[in-house]
């Protein structure tokens, strides 16, 4: 069975989408999401097969979403579009597929004959934007999109990922990984990532590890690991 | 007595005659200019100065009588200093000086004075000394009497003969006392002594008639240049009146550009006006309209033959032909009646783009107010076709940028309505086939869409097209309300105003909203303005990105254009909470829908 998730911010787009797909028996839809929030967390959590993506989506389109899954999961990509000659262009010189909306039905059985017999790849990495302009996030059932320039930092527990800015903390369903490489905050924890420009003072223990003060008085740790490239990044190592 | 009156009518009348010829010429118009330049007034001094030596000489001469009032004979063997020595002269001298500082001003008057009272001065005899002075008096007195009504806005009065023989009637009067208290038979000056009875003797000769004589030539003089002055203004008046018609009659016509029809109307009117024998209008290729009689042979839609007519149009120069020196040759007919033509090439943007042509016929002369009439209307249609140009690319750029404005909306829109209704219909075909519908009056409305206005009402029928499509789409993540004041519906509004509002709303507002978005529009009025609002519930507006603008900025240029700057779009937004577009319009109702109403 190919576990299938279908994000697309049309009730109506969806539901046909899960009509078309009841046809074949292989298939099975483990979830409808409206936009790429929403998405995130179900990805994080089933960790579907296959992904029918909209491209038009609120605030995060499905090309930004791209960038926010994670590269070691391996998952195929279909994106479904209604009229998007620039997002055409892109996927004819890439092996992800597409599908146009409204969906014919042969053409969706040439789609997923083609995903049945190759298997996963995460090519369509090339199609990912390399930085990300907005985190999707949450703060119980509201979905929020956060700059990466707003954050403070950010810091993983048992609980899931958080996001400190100035006037919140919020939830994330990204992991740190993709955040340290898709966005300009650095590492210098295990479990936590610092925006760099949120720095006032850093604290150097005789341990070798230290202690980042914030602009707004908040600590975050430093490990002994990530003291050095941290002082270097910011320029006190000579 | 009434031998110096009748001497000095007789030197009136000739210096009258002198000026009435001068005024046939254009030596006189400096006269009838209320501005003096210096020119004018080194013209002056020299006309008066002349006047006031001519008048002085040609005065009668009175010999000096003795206390019997016999006259004392002058020796035949005297010389002719001696001669003049006991003589006095009545003389219509300081009207020259009066007119001449009425209309040149104090240092004319002062010049004028002062070379007429030299002059007297050096022909001599008793009352020299007195005289001179007089007229230098005169000339000053009525210099700066001009020059004070001129401060004091009162310049017409110098062109009032009553003004300038009272003027000289005092100016005579006082002159006649200078003499009575100055003068002496010996030619001594001895003021402020009782006077000889040879001056009153003397006075009592003179004074009437020269007062009187010298008050009324002045008086008659400024009447004369009065009169001149009126018939310039006159013909001056009928010129631009005559202009001001031909302009106010072809204003409009040329709001399209030249065709065979306009250009016939605007022959008419230019040969009604002038009166002149024909008026031919051709392109740069051939003729376009021919009015006049006799010019029938200058057959519209023949090509341009006249050597002076390619002249004129690839030369862009106006081309006379007077019918005398060289004389009109036709190129069509051999019989064609008309000796001279005017060719004025008309252009827009310098660029030569038809001809006027004015034909007068072979036994009549080419009136130069017509040529210079002519030049004008040439000048004025030249603007008019400019102006006409600007406003077709007017229109043209206004239509360009609607077609921009739909099409920026239909490819999208289109594909994803199609998309949604394929997906209704699966689960329900009624609403499917609603919806089918909705998209096809949508779709209709806009190709049937031009620049001009339309009813709200209208408007607000494809906004339900588009908004029940939308909904279906969207679904519960969308909502809207409609608050509209249902009397305004039949008010008229500058088509696709309301819907790239809304359209942007949904665009760049609620769906890209991660919550439930709502719309709310409203239409209200508040004194002479109604006032359309989009409000959306997202507030992710940003006046920097240019590309979500557009369509409000062309909605905002084109009721700007259209009403003026006091109305557009006005945009209010609060980030996360609502953005808030408010077209404002003035209230107009459209005729046929009150009609309807009725």
């Amino acid at each position: 069975m190919i576990s299938t998730l279908i994000v697309d911010d049309e009730q109506s787009a969806r539901e046909e989408l899960t009509e078309l797909l009841k046809k074949h028996q292989d298939i099975s839809v483990v979830g409808q999401c409206a936009n790429a929030v929403d998405a995130m967390e179900v990805i994080v959590k089933l960790k579907p097969d296959l992904i029918f993506l909209d491209i038009e989506m609120p605030r995060i389109s499905g090309m930004e979403m791209l960038a926010m899954i994670d590269p070691d999961y391996a998952v195929d990509i279909v994106f479904v579009t209604a009229y998007d000659n620039f997002a055409l262009e892109a996927f004819e010189k890439n092996v992800a597929d597409y599908v146009l909306k409204p969906i014919e039905e042969q053409r969706l059985d040439l789609c997923l004959d083609k995903i049945r017999r190759h298997s996963k790849s995460n090519e369509f990495s090339k199609l990912a934007p390399s930085k990300l302009k907005h985190l999707p996030c949450f703060s119980g059932k509201i979905l929020k999109v956060v700059a990466p320039n707003d954050v403070d930092y950010v810091y993983s527990d048992l609980s899931g990922i958080h996001i400190v800015t100035a006037d919140e903390v919020v939830h994330s369903h990204l992991s740190l990984k993709i955040m340290e490489e898709k966005t300009d905050l650095i590492r210098c924890h295990r479990q936590y990532l610092i925006n760099p420009n949120s720095i006032a003072e850093i604290d150097v223990f005789d341990a070798g590890n230290g202690e980042i003060t914030t602009q707004r008085q908040k600590k975050v740790p430093i490990s002994r690991r990530y003291l050095r490239p941290l002082k270097e990044f910011l320029g006190f190592v000579s | 007595m009434l031998e110096i009156f009748i001497t000095l009518i007789q030197h009136m009348g000739l210096f009258l005659i002198i000026a009435y010829l001068a005024s046939k010429t254009p030596i006189f118009k400096p006269f009838i200019e209320q501005s003096t330049r210096l020119p004018h007034k080194i013209l002056f001094c020299i006309f008066f100065s002349i006047f006031c030596i001519l008048a002085t000489e040609l005065g009668n001469r009175i010999p000096l009588k003795d206390q019997l009032g016999e006259t004392q004979f002058i020796s035949e063997n005297a010389n002719s200093k001696n001669n003049n020595e006991n003589i006095a002269i009545a003389n219509t001298r300081d009207m020259g000086a009066i007119v001449g500082g009425l209309l040149g001003g104090p240092i004319v008057g002062f010049f004028i004075g002062l070379v007429g009272g030299i002059h007297r001065y050096a022909i001599g005899g008793w009352t020299a000394i007195p005289c001179a002075f007089n007229t230098l008096l005169a000339g000053c007195v009525a210099g700066l009497f001009s020059y004070y009504l001129r401060r004091a806005h009162r310049s017409d009065l110098i062109f009032s003969p009553l003004v300038a023989g009272g003027l000289t009637f005092c100016l005579q009067c006082i002159g006649k006392l200078v003499v009575l208290f100055a003068a002496r038979p010996s030619g001594d000056i001895v003021l402020f002594a009782p006077p000889s009875e040879e001056t009153i003797n003397l006075l009592k000769e003179i004074t009437l008639p020269m007062v009187f004589i010298n008050s009324f030539g002045s008086a008659i003089f400024i009447s004369l240049i009065v009169d001149r002055k009126r018939e310039y203004d006159k013909l001056a008046s009928n010129l631009s009146s005559q202009a001001l018609r031909i302009a106010e009659r072809s204003v409009g016509i040329l709001t399209k550009s030249m065709t065979t029809k306009t250009g016939e109307m605007l022959a008419k009117i230019i040969q009604e006006e002038t009166d002149i024998g024909a008026v031919v209008i051709t392109d740069t290729e051939k003729i376009i309209a021919t009015i006049g009689k006799g010019a029938e042979h200058h057959e519209p839609g023949l090509k341009i033959a006249s050597e002076e007519v390619e002249c004129a149009i690839s030369q862009n120069k106006v081309i006379f032909i007077n019918g005398v020196e060289i004389q009109y040759d036709c190129p069509y007919s051999n019989d064609c009646p008309f000796g001279s033509c005017l060719i004025i090439p008309l252009h827009e943007n310098q660029k030569v783009v038809a001809t006027l042509l004015l034909f007068e016929n072979k036994n009549k002369l080419f009136l130069n107010i017509n040529r210079s009439l002519g030049e004008g209307i040439a000048r004025l249609l030249s603007n008019q076709l400019l102006n006409n140009r600007y406003n077709q690319q007017q229109t043209l750029l206004v239509q360009s940028e609607l077609k921009l404005l739909q099409a920026q909306v239909n490819p999208h829109f289109l594909f994803n309505a199609l998309n949604t209704i394929s997906a209704v219909m699966r689960k329900n075909g009624d609403s499917a086939r609603d919806l089918l519908l909705h998209l096809s009056s949508f779709m209709r409305k806009n190709l049937k869409r031009d620049s001009s206005a339309t009813s709200l009402s209208e408007e607000l029928e494809q906004l339900d097209s588009y908004l029940v499509i939308e909904k279906a789409r969207y679904g519960d993540n969308l909502d809207i309300v409609i608050d509209i004041d249902k009397s305004l519906t039949a008010c008229e509004i500058p088509s696709f105003t309301l819907l790239p509002i809304v359209e942007n709303a949904i665009k760049h507002g609620t769906s890209q909203s991660l919550n439930k978005g709502q719309i709310i529009i409203g239409l209200f009025q508040k004194k002479e303005c109604i006032y359309l609002t989009v409000e959306d519930n997202a507030g992710l507006y940003q006046s920097t990105n240019d590309s979500k603008g557009l369509g409000i900025n062309i909605v905002n240029k084109r009721i700007q254009n259209e009403y003026g700057e006091r109305y557009g779009v006005d945009i209010a937004y609060k980030a996360k909470l609502f953005t808030r577009v408010t077209i404002t319009l003035p209230l107009v109702r459209q005729e046929h829908d009150q009609y309807i109403n009725c």
